[in-house]
């Protein structure tokens, strides 16, 4: 049994980023199916950025690129929230 | 939330019907009960709580999931006599068996996926990747036990969409019938 609020918050984030870049989409949709990519993408997004996910590397402007590595965040959604902030402004 | 309304409803029965014949509730006599903590505890550690979960592979997960699982089969057999644990333990087999078969997680197929979240989303999601805390998300045609997987869904009327599995309709019968039958039974026991 699954419930759509397991998705709630990537729900958010993904609808917000959706209508800014389908790179950050990505982005997110890779943190969402990978554990491992998440991790790096919080620990060490310079890295994760560069090394894309299953051989695809994300296509983000300078100022999406420069935002996540910038941000400090504590978990995915936290990540989201900020991005969604940042890009709201 | 099936299950949850499985055991609200069960309870909110079988409190009704012991206070409309004005006795107290009598909760199901459950016997080993240890084994469900003993059990639930790694799944909790492996599936659920987020500090613990990203540090597992999806591996050792699935193999954490079903030596859960077998450990709630057990604790259910071993309550076996009490009214409504054999459904549900009909239940807990059938999604052992369709969990086993299909690499450790409960398969889900996009488009059932896709009322849950939007269908872009899971257009990103790989075959064969894990959807959500237990799921893997599998082509019908891919799948074991199609019949077996999360391929149900909650009415849309009631706007808050739950895929769930035949294994967990028994289940919750037989969580209902433990809560609000079995208070009858031994009531009527001298």
């Amino acid at each position: 049994m699954i419930t759509h609020s397991t998705y709630q918050t990537q729900i958010q984030m993904t609808s917000s980023s959706i209508s800014t870049s389908s790179g950050l989409t990505r982005v997110f949709a890779a943190a969402v199916v990978s554990r491992q990519f998440c991790k790096m993408l919080l620990s060490d997004p310079v890295t994760a950025l560069q090394n894309g996910y299953l051989g695809e590397t994300f296509k983000l402007s300078n100022e999406e690129h420069n935002l996540l590595i910038s941000i400090h965040a504590e978990n995915l959604a936290d990540l989201a929230r900020q991005v969604n902030k940042a890009l709201h402004r | 939330m099936i299950l949850l309304f499985a055991v609200a409803s069960g309870f909110a029965f079988g409190l009704g019907w012991v206070r409309w014949l004005g006795q107290p509730y009598q909760p199901p006599a459950l016997k080993h009960l240890w084994l469900v903590f003993v059990s639930f505890l790694p799944q909790f550690i492996a599936i659920y709580f987020p500090n613990t979960r990203a540090q597992i592979s999806d591996e050792w997960a699935s193999g954490i999931l079903i030596a859960s699982l077998i450990g709630l089969l057990g604790f259910a057999w071993l309550n076996r006599n009490l009214l409504g644990m054999k459904i549900l333990f009909v239940g807990a087999v059938l999604n052992f068996t369709v969990i086993v078969a299909n690499r450790g997680f409960m398969p889900i197929s996009p488009q059932t996926a896709s009322h849950l979240v939007s269908e872009e989303i899971v257009s990103e999601i790989p075959i064969g990747s894990r959807f959500g805390t237990k799921d893997i998300l599998l082509l019908p045609e891919q799948t074991r036990f199609e019949i077996l997987a999360d391929r149900f869904l909650t009415p849309t009327w009631l706007n808050y969409p739950v895929a769930f599995s035949l294994g967990d309709v028994f289940l919750a019968i037989g969580i209902f019938l433990l809560l609000a039958i079995q208070t009858k039974k031994e009531r009527d026991v001298p």
